[in-house]
């Protein structure tokens, strides 16, 4: 299962590269062109490309699959209504990544104000097991998520790009439009805040 | 944190450099980060193509709408006031169709939104959706169980009105939710649960 998911893990950086030798099929580019021109049902063949790369990032960043379902939809309808300004076509899952990756870093700063919303709305009894009950792992999950959730929305990122997604920090950089010491110190402080958990973690 | 372990998570110190008692904690770093990779998603939940095409097609048509009332002639006899507001309208449908206003906001529906929490009791199952008329019965929006207990919980924006929903479990068995105020024949012998959404603000 943590391979399967570990294969194409590099999918939005270079994906370009990997389009453009898929033999047949359109480049990024040709297909951001052909939507542009007027196909506009040409557009899901980009969001087959690009979802399950945005996905992986936005249940990353929010530990929601329902949340990351949403922001993944809001970020193609987006990209399908700027794509005039997105300027280098072959690079498009680059550029949808970031419409996708800022929604992700807004969602966490309304989070506590939307839940608070959202629990009003929603006013569900609380079923959850009690402690004893849960297994080992959940607990695990759990704490990783807690310790997660007190890093920035800026630091989360970059330490799941680095250490999760795998990618250099030059790749980091292309992807995201910041510099390299500025992700760096942001993984470094996301190191330092995840120092604790690791202490916890045997 | 010792400068060491940094370079090293860097990429910038090789193993066999760094310091024998930091080995072990480097070790850890690369465990949290299989535990996070093992725990997500290979890819994004089937349905979510769909999703984002009958959106994408939703906004067209209504584009064609208003479209169609700019393009085509009629006679329209209106106030001085309402002659205002119309200019104003058409004054934003340009703005809009240029593509560099900012689009209206996304989502899954237009209009009043209530977000409505669903919770399933499932322990063993390996993924939870839910799905109904607001998911065109083809495609379910995903619960998720973070901690593992068998509660999967998530919440979907839903328009004021009534809904028929089940719950989908494994992606392959449907189930009714057991704990519906209502419920309705659903026609393939088993029954829905049937919700009702009031808008905000009003009460039921």
């Amino acid at each position: 299962m943590a391979e399967a998911a570990a294969v194409g893990r590099l999918d939005q950086v270079k994906a370009d590269e990997r389009l453009t030798t898929r033999g047949s099929e359109p480049s990024d580019g040709a297909v951001v062109r052909a939507v542009l021109a007027g196909d506009r049902q040409a557009y899901s063949l980009l969001v087959q490309r690009h979802q399950d790369s945005l996905y992986r990032h936005a249940v990353r960043m929010t530990d929601r699959p329902d949340e990351a379902t949403d922001i993944v939809q809001a970020a193609f309808i987006k990209g399908f209504e700027h794509l005039a300004r997105c300027r280098d076509a072959d690079r498009f899952g680059a550029w949808l990544f970031r419409i996708g990756a800022n929604q992700c870093k807004d969602y966490l700063k309304n989070r506590r104000h939307r839940d608070l919303r959202l629990e009003d709305a929603a006013p569900l009894p609380s079923r959850r097991g009690n402690p004893e009950e849960k297994a080992e792992r959940g607990q695990l999950r759990q704490m990783i998520a807690r310790a997660l959730e007190r890093l920035s929305p800026d630091e989360r990122e970059a330490f799941m790009l680095k250490h999760v997604e795998g990618l250099s920090y030059t790749e980091m950089a292309v992807l995201l439009g910041a510099s390299v010491p500025a992700l760096k110190m942001r993984v470094h402080r996301a190191r330092e805040g995840l120092q604790q958990l690791l202490e916890e973690y045997e | 944190m010792r400068p060491e372990l940094q370079a090293y998570l860097d990429g910038e110190l090789a193993r066999h450099e760094l310091p024998a008692d930091l080995r072990k904690e480097a070790e850890r770093w690369e465990r949290l980060a299989a535990e996070i990779r093992a725990a997500e998603p290979a890819g994004a939940p089937p349905g979510l193509e769909a999703a984002i095409g009958a959106a994408l097609s939703r906004r067209r048509s209504a584009w064609r709408r208003a479209a169609d009332w700019t393009v085509r002639p009629r006679t329209v006899r209106v106030s001085p006031l309402a002659g205002l507001a119309a200019a104003a309208a058409v004054a934003f449908l340009l703005l809009w169709s240029r593509g560099d206003a900012p689009p209206p906001e996304a989502g899954p529906a237009t209009g009043p939104t209530v977000y409505v929490q669903f919770v399933l009791e499932a322990p063993g199952a390996s993924s939870v959706a839910v799905a109904g008329d607001f998911s065109g019965w083809t495609s379910g929006w995903p619960l998720s169980d973070p901690d593992g207990d068998g509660v999967w919980t998530g919440r979907v924006a839903l328009k004021p009105g009534v809904h028929e929903y089940m719950f989908v479990i494994d992606g392959s068995e449907w189930r009714t939710d057991p704990n519906a105020d209502r419920y309705t024949d659903d026609g393939f012998g088993q029954r829905n649960a049937v919700l009702v959404v009031t808008e905000p603000g009003s009460r039921s």
